[in-house]
């Protein structure tokens, strides 16, 4: 029989706070993390803005011995991993716990740890790269860290599907424990992108947002005059945890996953298509096994380029028809930027809490009406609103689309 | 008739070939960068390529002219020009 998932506990590392609460008052708040970049001198870069997490301090959620082994990308996985855990106050560690695993979404990995390598190859010599370079850049090593420090010895996967990565976890982890192969899975999306190397390829792209003289207003999604993406950093990590033995410890229950759709595009590397976008959504919904009627809140991937906002738009009303008008969607990389692998666990976590907390929070910097962009996008402020069932979209380069649905636990 | 280029549609016809791995005669000043095979991200490698070899920076808002030969040779002279 199938199990029921439900989420047990939530961490948090973002632009806008280093916790579940903060990131959530801020959220439902409108504000905007996007600044300027402090990380590296980007000078000649013509973007200089991100969505940079300015107060992380790793030492404020653990203390681990191998901290000088760990990339940005690690540090951030741990230190959400470690607020979630906490806060689900699942037993780990004692006896080490074969039926809990971990599963993380990355796009990059630990990349600055590689130019860093790279610089000091280039510049220096030989023998000046870091012997720890390689336990750094391997993208499984966040994934391994929280296993490690909190002893999980179940199934440890790390998924790269670039910016559907943490929504892919997400969904591979409910799987998991739905067809019984674990009691609880850490699980959730991680990116620290802001290094230089990778920055200037994104200039190269030509998809960035280059409102460097208003960087809180930079992120526009859905608005006429949305000029692409802010990129960000952080990561969402949440416990997944099977119904019964959550209900058995009396664990805290934010809310449960209900349906997961996955699917690729098979079509382009970096231009959205439809087909691909409302398969996944109508998998996601025949998985959950309701109508799409009953969908009251979708968080929409949003990333503020021309081409996804349309295409996502589009794509929402083939799947709910002329429902499509009447559904609030919102888009968090409006006030965080595109956190990339960590976006679709972050929104996940928004997810959970709007049907939580009966808020929706809003889109901001929505300025103009686009006619290619007609749905209702909850705009600037959040919004009241009873959620029964919300679904969080995330579409990658690549063409991969990983769509999950939440459902108010009851 | 072989068509007569002139200096700079003899430098952008070089990256464009080399690039979207095609045979010089291909390219004619008609064509456009999916005629010769190429899609939005060789167009950004077109991009990248001439901006280096012409010292030259194309705007965002303008890339969308690199739809074809003749829209690329235009908007480096467009530059060129600009520049000096």
């Amino acid at each position: 029989m199938k199990k029921r998932v439900v989420i047990t506990g939530m961490g948090a590392i973002t632009p806008l706070g280093t916790c579940i609460k903060g990131f959530w008052s801020a959220i439902v708040e409108g504000k905007s993390g996007i600044k300027n970049i402090t990380r590296f001198h980007g000078e000649n870069f013509p973007v200089k803005i991100a969505g940079e997490v300015t107060d992380f301090i790793p030492e404020n959620f653990f203390t681990d011995d191998k901290m000088d082994r760990m990339d940005r990308f690690s540090q951030f996985a741990l230190a959400a991993a470690y607020q979630a855990v906490s806060n689900s106050n699942i037993k780990t560690k004692k006896g080490m716990r074969d039926d809990i695993g971990v599963v993380l979404g990355t796009s990059i990995g630990g990349l600055s740890s590689l130019e860093k390598a790279a610089e000091d190859l280039f510049t220096r010599g030989y023998k000046f790269v870091d012997p720890m370079s390689i336990v750094k850049v391997i993208s499984n090593a966040g994934a391994c860290h929280i296993a490690r420090h909190f002893g999980l010895m179940g199934p440890n996967y790390t998924i790269s599907t670039a910016c559907a990565s943490g929504a892919n976890a997400v969904g591979e982890a409910y799987r998991i424990i739905r067809d019984g192969y674990a009691r609880a899975m850490v699980v959730g999306g991680v990116d620290a992108p802001l290094t230089p190397v990778f920055f200037a390829a994104w200039h190269k792209m030509r998809v960035l947002s280059r409102q460097n003289d208003c960087p809180q207003k930079a992120c526009k999604p859905f608005s006429k005059n949305r000029d692409g993406i802010v990129i960000g950093e952080g990561a969402g990590i949440m416990v997944l945890e099977e119904l019964g033995s959550a209900r058995e410890r009396s664990a805290p229950i934010y809310g449960e996953i209900f349906g997961y759709g996955s699917t690729n595009d098979a079509y382009h590397l970096t231009f959205p298509h439809i087909d691909g976008e409302v398969k996944a959504i109508k998998q996601a919904l025949e998985d959950a096994q309701i109508p799409s009627d009953d969908v009251n809140y979708i968080n929409a991937h949003g990333t503020a380029t021309i081409l996804n906002d349309s295409v996502e738009t589009d794509s929402i009303k083939r799947v709910f028809g002329k429902k499509a008008y009447s559904i609030p969607i919102s888009s968090t990389k409006s006030m965080i930027g595109h956190t990339l692998g960590a976006s679709g666990a972050l929104e996940v976590i928004t997810c959970a809490l709007a049907i939580k907390e009966s808020i929706i929070p809003p889109t901001i910097n929505y300025e103009e009406p686009d006619p290619q962009c007609d749905l209702d996008y909850v705009p600037n402020t959040a919004r009241q609103a009873n959620i029964h069932i919300a679904l969080s979209n995330s579409f990658g380069f690549g063409g991969n689309n990983a769509v999950i649905v939440l459902k108010k636990f009851s | 008739m072989e068509e007569e280029f002139d200096e700079t549609e003899q430098k952008v016809k070089k990256i464009i070939k080399k690039i979207l791995k095609v045979r010089d005669t291909e390219i004619k000043r008609e064509s456009s960068i999916a005629d010769l095979g190429g899609d939005s991200l060789s167009a950004l490698s077109i991009l990248s390529a001439i901006e280096e070899e012409f010292n030259i920076n194309i705007p965002d808002e303008e890339t969308a002219e690199i739809d074809s030969f003749s829209g690329a040779v235009q908007l480096v002279k467009k530059h060129i020009k600009g520049n000096k």
